[in-house]
């Protein structure tokens, strides 16, 4: 495995108000490397943009407070580091992309120039030099007739090549991780393909390490390195691709999976729901298991204890999941493995007609 | 603060899904003979664009393009496409929300376009929707109670006090939710527990037809498979048709029993959706599947791969010919100069119409 770059140690953000303390990120540790790609998926209200943003210290404070953990990039605790050194970081070695292009972007200022900002401000660029660089960064996200759309303002842009321009303005500094946070979900099917491969591309090429924040389970599955499956603030799953999607241990991984349905499947009859809703993370008591409300598996250790983030036994290596019923899911396993299998086989018999 | 759910939510009890599970079973095995409760001919759309102190007329945008279908009793048909292919424009049109500029919309045996506004405020009763926002389209200073039984007082079919509570109890349960909530507001509630509300209302008028715009996208994914999983279980509890609309071809597909393409206000392919899983032929169709992620990257790898080039074109200048031709992958010299016929290419009496050159001509 290639260096580390990127290592987050029990990081903990709290909101507060008058009467509650609200755990959006709680307890969260993983690594990331250098030209991995990191996939963190997760329901609205389940911690994984704020984690995103206390990376980079973003996080509005009052309400917000990352009341402790670490972030260690090349080995220094962002977490500790002054705002001054925190600004140099932010946007030219860790950038971000945000879920809606069109709000992300200034209205009033042309494209050339939001992308200029970065490349003068990062890379003490001149004015005309800032300029060529920016059309060569749309070329390079593959926006016709970069030239002239340099001077366009964002509404001229379609909802894909906004994010398109969104990508060339954080890749400007050729960071080292690029955080993109749901950076398809405001954009149709097929545009959605197209930006996924842009991203994927620019990975490869630049060796960047690339953190997708997503609800979308499909959409990583195929560009991802490592996959974490995050529900109230904490990893309940993680582990790469393979393990999590086709042998997921955790039962709202299970559930996950199997409520989404499947276009390479004939019709099923009945959809897997889940039930109940995702949970009021400011009423959820510290010491349980914050799916016990929604769980089929629940019991009173449920309730009490909070389950560790555990090796799976009978699993790979660094396949691990939280959750003390593990051994209990194995039906519902099965059942995923068979559709798996099924749509296989029917892919293999369409290559061989 | 959201209620926690056990406190709102009562389940459909698994008793209850089985017997769907089978209805739906026993449906699909029933060929598709119902009787057409809408058939839309030739649906066309415009809407001008103006420019100038004057509104000097300039262009025009043409939303939906000469749009045919029907949807039978009972049935779901789905509509899919992407933003500005008029999906939603449709769902307008049907509901006489915005006047057509062209075509005939027949439902249950009136012409809508020619029905006039006090005809049309009495079928409303049976045609109604539940739209995609549940956060804007439920009245925040309304109690549950009063969203749902307003339209039956618009009506004067509301009846006393006694007999609102009751019906509004009944749709609360139907819908899944605790009969209690009712003196609750729409804030108390998550984003799928207002929909359900929403859907709650739209039912409670006892409707044969509803236009389902972009239900489930605003939801999580936990949470769209519990409501498209309570519109099926309606559906066959109420025998009510609906109008699909949505632009996930996945979850569309589960739902409908036709589904229609729709690709720059018009209709790129319509068929079952057993047909669509087996064989898709028009290339947009074809590319919106290959397209839908799914969750398991050793099928996502082993899955062929269509990555369709640029964006979808401006309605206002659509390309000549064939409006997919800018972005499809087989478009030929023809398909750039001739538009191409909407027909039905469908063997043993199956429907499947597509509008291609490509399979058009072999």
């Amino acid at each position: 495995m290639s260096e580390t770059i990127l290592e987050v140690k029990h990081l903990k953000t709290y909101f507060y108000n008058h009467h509650a303390e609200l755990r959006a990120v709680d307890d969260l540790s993983y690594e990331v490397h250098r030209g991995e790609c990191v996939a963190i998926i997760g329901e609205s209200g389940s911690g994984k943009s704020v984690e995103a943003l206390s990376i980079l210290r973003l996080v509005p404070f009052p309400p917000g407070l990352i009341v402790g953990g670490e972030v260690l990039f090349h080995g220094k605790d962002l977490m500790k580091i002054s705002d001054n050194e925190m600004r140099e970081i932010r946007g030219s070695k860790i950038s971000m992309i945000f879920q809606e292009p069109s709000t992300a972007l200034n209205p009033v200022i042309p494209i050339g120039k939001q992308i200029c900002e970065t490349l003068r401000v990062h890379r003490g660029m001149g004015k005309k030099q800032a300029m060529e660089e920016a059309v060569r960064l749309l070329e390079r996200v593959n926006i016709p007739n970069a030239a002239e759309r340099v001077k366009q303002y964002p509404h001229e842009f379609s909802g894909g090549m906004q994010q398109r321009a969104m990508i060339a303005m954080a890749i400007a500094c050729n960071p080292d991780i690029l955080i993109a946070d749901e950076p398809t979900t405001a954009l149709d099917v097929t545009v959605q393909a197209q930006v996924l491969e842009e991203l994927n591309k620019m990975r490869k090429e630049t060796d960047t390490a690339l953190i997708i924040i997503t609800h979308n389970l499909g959409v990583v599955a195929r560009y991802a390195d490592s996959v974490k499956i995050v529900y109230g603030g904490k990893v309940v799953e993680e582990g790469s691709p393979q393990n999590v999607f086709e042998e997921p241990q955790h039962p709202y991984t299970l559930g996950l999976i199997r409520a989404v349905p499947r276009l390479d499947l004939p019709k099923s009859q009945g959809l897997a729901a889940i039930e109940g809703e995702p949970p009021d993370m400011s009423v959820i008591p510290p010491d349980c298991c914050a799916f016990h409300s929604r769980c089929k598996y629940c019991t009173d250790e449920c309730r009490t204890k909070r389950p560790e983030l555990k090796q799976v036994q009978w699993g790979s290596e660094g396949h691990r999941c939280a959750c003390f019923h593990m051994d209990q899911t194995a039906e519902e396993r099965a059942e995923l493995m068979e559709l798996n299998e099924q749509s296989l086989k029917n892919l293999q018999a369409e290559v061989s007609l | 603060m959201n209620l926690m759910s056990h406190e709102v939510e009562q389940p459909i009890s698994a008793e209850q899904t089985q017997r769907l599970d089978q209805d739906i079973a026993r449906q699909q095995a029933v060929p598709a003979k119902c009787k057409d409760i809408l058939q839309v001919t030739n649906l066309k759309m415009y809407f001008p664009v103006t420019r100038g102190l004057l509104k000097r007329q300039v262009g025009e945008v043409k939303a939906v393009d000469d749009v045919t279908f029907t949807v039978a009793q009972g049935q779901t048909l789905g509509i899919v496409g992407e933003s500005g292919s008029g999906k939603s424009t449709i769902g307008c049109c049907v509901l006489r929300d915005i006047k057509n500029t062209a075509g005939k919309i027949l439902y249950d045996g009136h012409d809508l376009t020619q029905i006039g506004d006090s005809g049309m405020r009495e079928l409303r009763k049976e045609l109604t929707t539940v739209t995609q926002d549940p956060f804007a389209s439920l009245n925040p200073r309304m109690t549950v109670q009063d969203i749902i039984t307003e339209g039956l007082k618009v009506h004067g079919i509301a009846g006393t006090k006694a007999e609102q509570r009751d019906k509004v109890e009944k749709m609360l349960s139907l819908v899944g939710l605790n009969p209690k909530v009712s003196s609750r507001f729409p804030h108390e509630f998550s984003g799928g527990q207002r929909q359900r509300i929403s859907v709650a209302r739209a039912l409670a008028l006892s409707p044969k037809f509803i236009v389902c715009d972009e239900i489930v996208s605003a939801l999580d994914v936990s949470i769209q498979a519990q409501i498209v999983n309570l519109m099926a279980h309606l559906q066959e509890q109420l025998n009510v048709a609906y109008i699909f609309i949505g632009h996930d071809l996945s979850v569309v597909r589960h739902i409908s029993h036709q589904v229609a393409v729709l690709y720059l206000g018009k209709i790129m392919e319509l068929t079952s959706s057993e047909e669509l899983y087996s064989h898709p032929l028009h290339p947009y169709t074809k590319a919106l599947i290959s397209a839908a992620p799914i969750p398991n990257p050793t099928v996502d790898q082993a899955r062929q791969r269509i990555l369709l080039q640029g964006d979808i074109p401006s309605p206002m200048n659509p390309p000549k010919g064939c409006n997919f031709s800018t972005r499809c992958p087989y478009a030929a010299k023809r398909c750039h100069e001739e538009e191409p016929e909407y027909v039905n290419v469908g063997t043993d009496g199956k429907k499947h119409y597509v509008a291609c050159h490509r399979v058009n001509g072999k």
